[in-house]
């Protein structure tokens, strides 16, 4: 009963914990506690369960969008359980992705979907490989296909002509493939649906595509594997098909709660509906927050239907204590400039009249005091900002904040990966503490870098340049705990260092310094002398550990580079990050059928370049948490659910925020093809033609791409804002081309613009 | 006396431990299969005469199960192409041996193929198509190997019980031979195994049947433990062992406990148990590499301190994946602590020195569309063989040495590369060079075992090679030799000598992983490493055990197929009958008591419990054992004074 007295929650929050039975829709606004308020919900409804029911597997499902999310998640309602209701705190409840909730169905029975109990699930890198390769051998005999599309330009300028043919044209298809094969699963259509299609293969693109689809899922089958989509896929057919595991899977959990609900997909919203069976079934969200939807089937529109279902009890949290009332008010200015004022009338429907409220005086979570909040728009009309000002405006700005707030926390939201790497460089350059919330890093980088020069070496043997750079590189930077105090202890001696890296690069027998022969010593090898004793011994030591590598080197990359990281490694996480890597470089040799060294380098080398999906172990575990004084550079995109006292917002102009104008460009539109088409917008819009019954006209698509993603900018700019706590600064550049200058350049985003007036008081509503 | 027992280790303690007087005669310890062989090649005259088999085929080939799976996938193959199997996502070599385990469950169980089919169609309710063409596989492959010769498991169990006990011959042959029959653990065995003791005990002066109450662990592979225990009925004796004198008292509540908590509906409350000292402790994790470390550490301190021997410890997964085994492994070899992984059906393609032969076959048998070994292959192949030959160096050699796809002598090596290389290793790989150039011709002109042993003769096992003081080499190598005659065997049609063509098919099944060792390695003085049902179809005892990922669901899951149905195929499943959820549920609630009841009582001291918060896989682990366990430990843990 602890709950009904609970002073920490307010009343809207209440009622949702006191609701009863049946299903039930939460709008809630940033910062009102939704996350806060479901897993109260969920240690509510654990508790209602008995102890047989526990112990035949009964619990309460919490199914939400990301993996950082579960964690977050299971960490307040395990905290919930154990402080608030002494009970234990790890039983009774599930929380998953939609692909853990579906993998769990699917391993329960996976003969029903023909499946052996030893499937294993292709990673989305290895997946990626295999479109890759069979995209690459398809094109080269097939490039005619894409003919016509290419604008007319391309052909007169043969370097150009060259380039588009060798490098961009086949980039753009394996990226089609991608895309078109994700959307066919979303929609559940099978190779055999679209070979269906009269007259498929005069439709040259989808053709093309549709037989990439099927040879992937052949090598699929091949290899006894689905990937992540098929899990999706999969899990549905089962309980679709098999009413009475259906029934028991549904008897399992009785209770479905789901968090992020905006972002549900087709098949996340057909899985979840079967499994509560139209019973118990909470969906909590925001649909202002969608920002997951571009070419996907996710759409907020799913989670506002179900709100007007007959049967669905209504609540919203519109009271938010995060945001000072004027960064509160900036929000919900951009909300209804967006619906009055857009320019673009199509997209006057981005948001819904959902406006974000002041908490009440006696509130647990008062909004930060107006006096301390602060908003400043870096907008002068007429007067640009390149990116390279830009970064360095956000520097300095930090350089002066940073030691006057010690206490605070402060966070640049950058709107791609690509910006945060740019950013990162300049705040090491001005020595400002920084951790990230990229799509790599900078640990990850570390360690596959590390990786990938031993491997090297080991690739190479007799080559003493790589060996020399194992020494420099990666013996010498190893973390293993056993050798850190050592290594503290030498620090001093770098000459001695670079003395040794040298004698290794010149030494022309390695064998001679790794294997000497008999009657000879590897220090002749090296041909050095006056080496401390601390460094002999160390560098003994790193024979050794290249012997043992080397006699390794015939295992499978997993086992090698779990081996090498042991020995170079000190600490649980980057142990745990190696392990992970080393998973993923197998898996992208199976997808490959390759068991190289030179393959498992390549995939080293792509996952330092950032060109693999790697989160930050310790995060997924504990849930990110902001640290004072360390700046947060994330995308906008990572940044949701989380707050920062001092946000600042970059590269708010029209290439990442366009309004759908008619000079506005798009990430999705190339320009060697013809008519400015999204030729993926256009590809997912003919297969969606071919099966239903209306025509496919060219461009539409395009058109509507850019309506669609000029939304999701909005609603992404919408979460930006809302991340910030008490001061809020926005910035924009003139973008990579802006120095050409005219067209090339971008301008400032048109809601910069508007909220820019906003501030000036020069902006009002009808 | 004729000692039955399952196919697995069981019969040692047999083999060991029973002394006869000197001028009596020894016992014969078989499986049902090993009894059908040595049956059916003294009836082989008699089955020619009463069976479908050619006239000219004078001894049976016994075919191994990588064999059996060989001919089988030559039979599935062009049912393949037809898009019968396209809602079975295995590869063909899967959907190969799933026909192959319908065909030996079907049997067990003394079931026709029509029969099988019947039930598989309507156990599913759907997959009419692809039950049916299981099925005409099966038939095909079976008529087939029986017109030849070729007799795999189903085959020599069925001649044996259909065919052999009805002949008068046979059955005189029998009665003179034996007076008493043991049969052991005949939970583990099949129903044709218990039809095969029924029809003994007419003939024998006395009998004896041991089974084990809990048991079934081979269920997956055919045993029927409710048809095994009707055999009690016909006995006049029996006699009941309940509690093992050598477990401790913790053990003992702990096994009380774990056998309320899994029953089919628990009671709401748990046993009493006093005055015991815990028995069960957890080792709990955030990451699965810390996993690991943390059970290594423990298995160190039980070894070098309370000075247990590694043999009396077991550390047990529900899978045992490749990776997990080489972390295990490498943290006890630095721990110097031997230990041994028992995974039964391991390739023989990962044992280095098979490996190492396979890359010198591909030299000179690959064909011109096929792969060549890459650089690093042959350096691997090198270093493996040649005694003393570095990675380094064997890197040097390859890199002079292995020039358009072929090995070159030492002449083409510069004085300065021969320097670097060292005499004695320039002497060895010239030894085997000369060799492999001398006798590559005979790869067209021997069979392939005959080729390999000579190069294992001839070149591995001399001085300067890696088998010449390394024997642990010799297992595999011999293993690699046996497979390759079973391979001939059963391959050759005694008409043209396509000995290469042979021996690249051999090659070929080697590479695919599907040839592996044809005995159970012998249990070594070393920490065993194993799955679950590993552990338990031995009947393994040890005093400490470590339950490796508890939060993993695969402990929980039994093993399923699409294309086959232990539980369905058993015979007293009622054919016709589907095989409802209801039913999936109740068979892997009883896998998993009996698998979890199992291995808590061959412990005799203490169970680890090891569980990370994160898998392997990266997903959070949420499993029911370690709910389980974590109810077992608290009740254990408030009991204790």
């Amino acid at each position: 009963m602890t709950s009904l007295l609970n002073p920490l929650l307010r009343p809207a929050q209440q009622e949702i914990i006191h609701h009863k039975s049946g299903k039930m829709a939460v709008i809630a606004t940033p910062g009102s506690g939704k996350t806060f308020t479901l897993a109260h919900l969920a240690a509510q409804l654990v508790g209602k369960l008995s102890a047989k029911e526990i112990l035949n597997g009964t619990e309460v499902l919490v199914v939400t969008f990301s993996n950082s999310a579960v964690y977050s998640l299971r960490k307040r309602i395990r905290h919930i359980l154990q402080h608030d209701r002494d009970l234990l705190p790890d039983v009774g409840y599930r929380i998953r992705t939609l692909h853990g909730l579906a993998h769990d169905i699917m391993r329960d029975r996976p003969a029903l979907a023909g499946l052996s109990d030893n499937f294993h699930i292709l990673d989305e890198q290895a997946s990626r490989h295999i479109i890759r390769e069979l995209t690459q051998a398809a094109f080269r005999s097939r490039r005619g296909e894409f003919d016509p599309y290419l604008a007319t330009g391309v052909r007169e300028n043969p370097k150009r002509f060259h380039n588009v043919y060798e490098r961009q044209l086949p980039e753009l298809a394996i990226q089609l493939c991608e895309q078109f094969i994700k959307h066919c699963k979303d929609h559940s259509l099978t190779p055999g649906d679209l070979y269906a299609i009269p007259d498929l293969s005069r439709h040259l693109l989808l053709h093309f595509t549709t037989r990439i689809y099927d040879e992937y899922q052949r090598r699929l089958k091949f290899q006894g594997a689905v990937d992540f989509d098929d899990l999706i896929l999969y899990a549905l057919f089962i309980l679709e098909q098999n009413a009475d595991f259906l029934k028991r899977i549904q008897k399992r959990w009785p209770y479905v709660l789901e968090d992020e609900a905006q972002d549900s997909s087709l098949l996340q919203e057909r899985l979840l509906r079967l499994l509560s069976n139209d019973r118990n079934w909470t969906r909590v969200g925001d649909p202002n927050q969608a920002i997951n939807t571009t070419f996907t089937t996710a759409h907020p529109r799913y989670l506002r239907s179900f709100a007007r279902e007959s049967n669905v009890s209504l609540v919203r949290l519109h009271q938010s204590g995060r945001s000072g009332r004027p960064i509160a008010d900036l929000a919900n200015t951009l909300i209804k400039w967006t619906a009055q004022m857009h320019p673009t009338v199509d997209l006057r429907h981005t948001f819904e009249d959902h406006f974000v409220q002041p908490t009440p005086p006696g509130d647990p979570q008062p909004n930060p005091p107006i006096g301390e909040t602060m908003i400043h728009i870096h907008y002068q009309p007429g007067k640009d900002v390149s990116p390279d000002e830009e970064l360095w405006l956000v520097a300095s700005s930090l350089m002066r904040w940073l030691p006057e707030n010690p206490d605070k926390t402060a966070a640049v939201l950058v709107p791609e990966n690509r910006h945060g790497y740019k950013l990162l460089e300049v705040l090491k350059r001005h020595d400002i503490p920084n951790e990230e919330l990229l799509q790599t890093t900078a640990g990850v980088r570390f360690i596959a870098q590390t990786l990938e020069i031993v491997l090297a070496y080991l690739a190479e043997p007799i080559n003493p340049a790589s060996l020399s750079r194992v020494y420099a590189e990666a013996w010498r930077k190893r973390s293993a705990a056993i050798e850190q105090n050592q290594l503290d202890s030498e620090e001093s001696d770098e000459s001695g260092i670079k003395t040794v890296e040298a004698a290794i690069t010149r030494c022309k027998y390695v064998e001679s310094f790794l294997w000497p022969a008999d009657g000879t010593s590897w220090t002749d090898a090296l041909n050095i002398t006056d080496l401390s004793p601390v460094l002999l011994r160390d560098l003994q030591n790193f024979r050794l550990h290249a012997q043992r590598w080397l006699q390794a080197a015939y295992l499978p990359a997993d086992q090698l580079i779990l081996l090498i990281a042991h020995d170079l490694f000190g600490n649980p996480t980057d142990l745990a990050l190696s392990y992970r890597i080393a998973q993923s470089v197998r898996a992208a040799q199976q997808a490959a059928a390759s068991n190289s060294l030179g393959f498992a380098v390549g995939e080293l080398k792509a996952i330092r370049e950032n060109q693999r999906r790697f989160f930050r172990t310790e995060d997924v575990i504990e849930g990110y948490a902001p640290r004072p004084g360390v700046v947060t550079v994330a995308t906008m995109h990572a940044a949701k659910g989380l707050e920062w006292d001092r946000v600042y917002l970059l590269s708010v102009n029209s290439y990442s925020f366009p309004s759908a104008q008619p000079d506005d460009v798009y990430i999705g539109e190339k320009w060697f093809v013809r008519d400015g088409l999204n030729i993926e917008a256009e590809l997912l819009e003919q297969a969606s033609a071919l099966q239903q019954p209306f025509d496919y006209i060219e461009g539409r698509a395009t058109q509507q791409a850019r309506l669609d993603y000029a939304a999701e900018r909005l609603r992404l700019l919408y979460v930006a804002i809302t991340r910030a706590r008490k001061e809020l600064i926005i910035l924009w550049n003139t973008g990579h081309y802006g120095h050409q200058g005219g067209s090339f350049a971008a301008r400032p985003a048109l809601p910069l613009i508007a909220l820019s007036e906003y501030i000036n008081g020069t902006l009002s509503f009808t | 006396m004729l000692v039955l027992v399952p196919p697995s280790q069981l019969n040692i303690p047999y083999q060991q431990d029973i002394n006869i007087p000197p001028g009596r005669k020894n016992p014969l310890i078989a499986t049902l299969s090993s009894f059908a062989r040595r049956s059916i090649r003294h009836f082989w005259p008699l089955l020619k005469r009463v069976l479908p088999i050619d006239a000219a085929v004078q001894e049976p080939v016994f075919l191994t199960s990588d064999l059996a799976g060989y001919y089988i996938t030559r039979f599935a193959r062009p049912y393949l192409e037809t898009g019968v199997f396209d809602g079975v996502h295995l590869p063909t070599y899967r959907i190969a041996l799933q026909i192959l385990d319908s065909i030996n469950n079907a049997a067990l169980a003394g079931l026709a193929l029509d029969e099988a089919e019947n039930r598989l169609i309507h156990a599913w309710g759907e997959r009419r198509d692809i039950y049916h063409t299981v099925i005409r596989i099966a038939r095909s492959y079976q008529d087939f190997c029986l017109k030849r010769g070729l007799l795999d498991y189903a085959l020599q169990i069925r001649l044996l019980v259909e065919n052999l006990l009805d002949i008068n011959e046979f059955q005189e042959h029998f009665e003179q031979s034996y007076n008493h029959l043991a049969a052991d653990n005949v939970e583990e065995m099949g129903a044709l195994a218990h039809d095969f003791i029924f029809w003994c005990m007419e003939y024998v002066h006395k009998t004896i049947i041991i089974y084990d109450t809990d048991g079934g662990f081979r269920t997956f592979l055919g045993a029927d433990p409710a048809h095994a225990y009707l055999l009690a009925d016909v006995c006049s004796d029996r006699a009941i062992w309940e509690k093992p004198t050598s477990v401790s008292a913790g053990m003992l509540s702990i096994v009380e406990i774990a056998d309320v908590l899994l029953q089919d509906s628990p009671a709401d409350t748990l046993p009493v148990v006093s005055g015991r000292s815990p028995a069960l402790h957890f080792i709990s994790t955030t990451f699965y590499p810390q996993m690991i470390d943390r059970c290594a550490a423990e298995i160190a301190k039980l070894v070098h301190q309370k000075k247990v021997p590694p043999k009396r410890i077991a550390v047990i997964a529900p899978y045992l994946s490749d990776s997990l085994l080489f972390a295990l492994q490498s943290r006890s070899d630095s721990a110097g602590i031997p230990a041994k992984s028992c995974r039964p059906s391991r390739p023989l393609i990962l044992e280095p020195i098979v490996q190492a032969v396979v890359i010198f076959l591909r030299l000179y048998t690959a064909e011109e569309t096929e792969a060549r070994p890459q650089p690093e292959e042959v350096s691997f192949a090198l270093r493996t063989t040649i005694e003393g030959l570095d990675p380094v160096r064997a890197a040097l050699l390859t890199q002079i040495a292995y020039r358009n796809d072929e090995l070159a002598g030492l002449e083409k090596l510069t004085e300065t590369v021969q320097t670097r290389l060292t005499e004695p290793i320039c002497q060895r790989y010239e030894q085997m060079f000369s060799w492999l150039t001398a006798h590559r011709t005979e790869i067209a002109s021997l069979p392939p075992d005959g080729f390999i042993s000579r190069f294992a003769e001839e070149v591995i096992s001399q001085p300067g090679f890696i088998g010449y003081l390394d024997v642990s080499v010799h297992s595999p190598l011999n293993s690699f030799i046996t497979a390759a005659q079973s391979f001939t065997e059963a391959v050759y049609n005694g008409e043209d000598n396509n000995w290469a063509g042979i021996m690249r098919g051999f090659v070929r099944l080697t590479l695919d992983g599907l040839i592996s060792p044809d005995v159970d390695p012998e249990p070594v003085e070393a920490v065993f490493i194993g799955p679950a049902h590993t552990y338990l179809t031995r009947d393994l005892r040890v005093d400490y055990q470590f339950w490796l990922d508890v939060g993993d669901d695969g402990w929980i899951e039994r093993i399923e197929q699409p294309l086959t149905h232990p539980y369905v195929l058993r015979r007293g499943f009622p054919g016709g009958d589907m095989w409802t959820d209801d039913l999936e549920t109740a068979a892997q609630k009883s896998r998993f008591r009996s698998l979890i009841l199992g291995l808590l009582r061959r412990c005799h001291k203490g169970i680890f419990a090891a569980a990370c918060d994160i898998s392997a896989g990266g997903y959070e682990q949420r499993g029911r054992l370690a709910f389980i366990l974590q109810q077992m430990f608290d009740q254990t843990r408030s009991s204790t004074p």
